[in-house]
């Protein structure tokens, strides 16, 4: 017979057992899919694949060949463009609309959702629409217009990154106003009345109350922006095509464009991306937790 | 305080109609002939009346019907079976203690930091080696990963209250049916949010439907929008215009029903609830 312990040891392996069944689906695709390539790919790198002779180690050949190829040189530069652009623009914008955005009434609810419905469009759609406001629609007469002079903005090789900035701008920033909206809502109105009994002034009290308690969703509206801005590729790959003269080229089109190609080179380029963007998100969290203690 | 007022509402409507505008374009463009678009491109308005010959030009000459087809193919194979075993794997991590528990947490959570940039290349190496290039297979299998999901779901199902599946329990309910019976129906919210995330982020996926196929016939509706661009059309400008309302009205349109869950989604992911 079972002694009581032996009972309840059995009964917590089947309830073990039951509760590790029911995660079996999620760790296998899991296993399968996300562990088994982020391994691969690292493997990868070091390899070089040809039709005849299949997969060769080649050490770190691949890695020197990818950062001193001139190409992937200027599509890291305008990473760090477009990322860093974005990152202050669509913070400091989607900061502003959601304060103005934050009150009720039906027209308000209504313009919050076209600022916000283009997000669920894809990029392709995205893509075709600003292609073609700027190569066959008004795009360039509205630009030619402010700034003075006869413009094409798909030519201009300091003005087609810009166009890709904005595109994205009209995309995406939703997703970043909805985020602070949230965030605003969640401020509570005592704060508020309390500033306004002291007779403190809006702006005086943006700053001292709403900008502090907002501090952390910043944080990660600028990791989450700097992770998808690092991603870039739809756009630039229907708008622009990464032209005029690679001016709007990122590293993820390189990667693309290596893949069946030279397999081993684009896996270096993926994995100098990654530590890249790992760089770049720890560098801010650095910035920003340094700028806490400083307060 | 009145008159700050207006002018507040005032600047709401702007942006929200600045926001509007990129869209009419198109829209107009794609209800305008041919001859009336070259004659003046840059209208907003259909002002010189509207003719429906750009659609039946365009889905004659653009296989835009099939793409259709294959994006609801993927999109929904790839829907169901995230949200099935995102909430079957959700379940134990958030309502049984068992060995493990946190560490499989963890490790899911770090999946949630991994871009898909670097799973790019070895999931193309993978599909290839299987023989599942140019295959609906290729398409959905790599997309069946969703660590995001899991931690929606997780919160989502610890905030149901415990006495509910007590009483069931004290009923004689097995696990299996208390998750299917007492848990499932409780957190349909959760789930919908996942689901409708899901379906837009395989619908609207560009890079890995391109790389795991070359056949413009097994495109989904967003790779084959940017594969016009090389096949020689006539009325290239128009055709594209209506092929991109085509493709993006409609879930341009379900936004408004589907607002809210998004909107939901989009504060769990900043971690603000």
């Amino acid at each position: 017979m079972f002694s009581n312990k032996n009972k309840r040891l059995l009964k917590n392996l089947s309830h073990n057992l039951t509760a590790w069944l029911y995660l079996l689906p999620f760790v296998v695709v899991y296993a399968i899919f996300m562990i088994y390539p982020l391994i691969r790919g690292l493997q990868l790198s070091f390899y070089h694949k040809t039709f005849f002779s299949g997969y060769q180690f080649t050490g770190f050949s691949n890695y020197v060949g990818v950062l001193t190829d001139p190409t992937f040189i200027q599509d890291i530069f305008n990473i760090l463009y477009f990322t860093v652009a974005t990152v202050i623009i669509y913070t400091f914008l989607s900061l502003i609309v959601a304060v103005i955005f934050n009150r009720k009434g039906i027209i308000t609810y209504i313009m919050r959702s076209f600022v916000v419905a283009p997000l669920v469009l894809s990029v392709s759609v995205i893509g075709v629409i600003w292609q073609l406001l700027f190569t066959s629609g008004p795009g360039n007469n509205l630009v030619s217009f402010i700034l003075g002079k006869n413009i094409q903005v798909l030519n201009n090789p300091s003005l087609a990154m810009w166009l890709i900035i904005v595109a994205t701008l009209w995309w995406t920033l939703g997703s970043n106003v909805i985020i602070f909206l949230a965030g605003l809502q969640s401020i509570p109105s005592e704060y508020y009345e309390a500033a306004k009994l002291d007779g403190a002034s809006g702006i005086r009290t943006f700053f001292s109350i709403t900008l502090p308690l907002l501090r952390p969703l910043i944080i990660v509206v600028i990791i989450l922006q700097t992770i998808a801005s690092f991603q870039l590729f739809g756009q630039p790959y229907t708008i622009t095509g990464g032209g005029p003269f690679n001016t709007t080229a990122t590293p993820l089109m390189y990667i693309y464009g290596y893949l069946t190609t030279n397999i081993g080179f684009a896996s270096a380029a993926s994995v100098i991306l990654f530590l890249m963007m790992l760089a770049v998100s720890f560098i801010e969290l650095f910035v920003i937790s340094r700028g806490e203690e400083g307060q | 305080m009145r008159k700050r007022n207006i002018l507040l509402i005032a600047l709401i409507i702007f942006i929200g109609l600045v926001w509007l505008i990129p869209l009419l374009w198109p829209i107009t463009t794609s209800l305008r002939s041919v001859a009336a678009f070259y004659k003046d491109p840059n209208l907003f308005l259909p002002l010189d009346g509207i003719t429906g010959f750009n659609y039946e030009n365009t889905i004659s000459r653009v296989p835009i019907g099939v793409w259709y087809l294959n994006s609801f193919i993927v999109s929904l194979v790839v829907t169901g079976v995230v949200t099935m075993i995102d909430f079957l794997a959700a379940y134990p991590l958030a309502r049984m203690k068992f060995f493990g528990n946190k560490l499989v947490y963890f490790i899911i959570i770090a999946g949630l930091m991994i871009p898909f940039t670097v799973l790019l290349v070895p999931l193309y190496d993978f599909i290839n080696k299987l023989g599942l290039v140019n295959t609906y297979w290729g398409i959905i299998l790599p997309q069946f990963v969703s660590p995001f999901g899991v931690f929606l779901l997780r919160n989502y199902l610890l905030s149901i209250p415990k006495e509910l599946e007590e009483s069931a329990r004290i009923d004689g309910a097995g696990s299996f049916k208390i998750a299917f019976n007492i848990i499932f129906p409780n957190s349909i919210p959760g789930i919908t949010t996942v689901a409708i995330f899901t379906f837009l982020g395989s619908w609207n996926n560009l890079l890995w439907p391109i790389v795991a196929t070359q056949n413009p016939m097994l495109y989904t509706l967003t790779a084959g929008l940017t594969s016009i661009t090389s096949v020689n059309v006539p009325n290239y400008v128009t055709i594209m215009a209506t092929s991109s309302i085509i493709a993006g009205l409609p879930l341009y349109l379900l936004f408004f029903i589907i607002q809210r869950y998004i909107v939901s989604g989009l504060s769990l992911q900043s971690g603000l609830k």
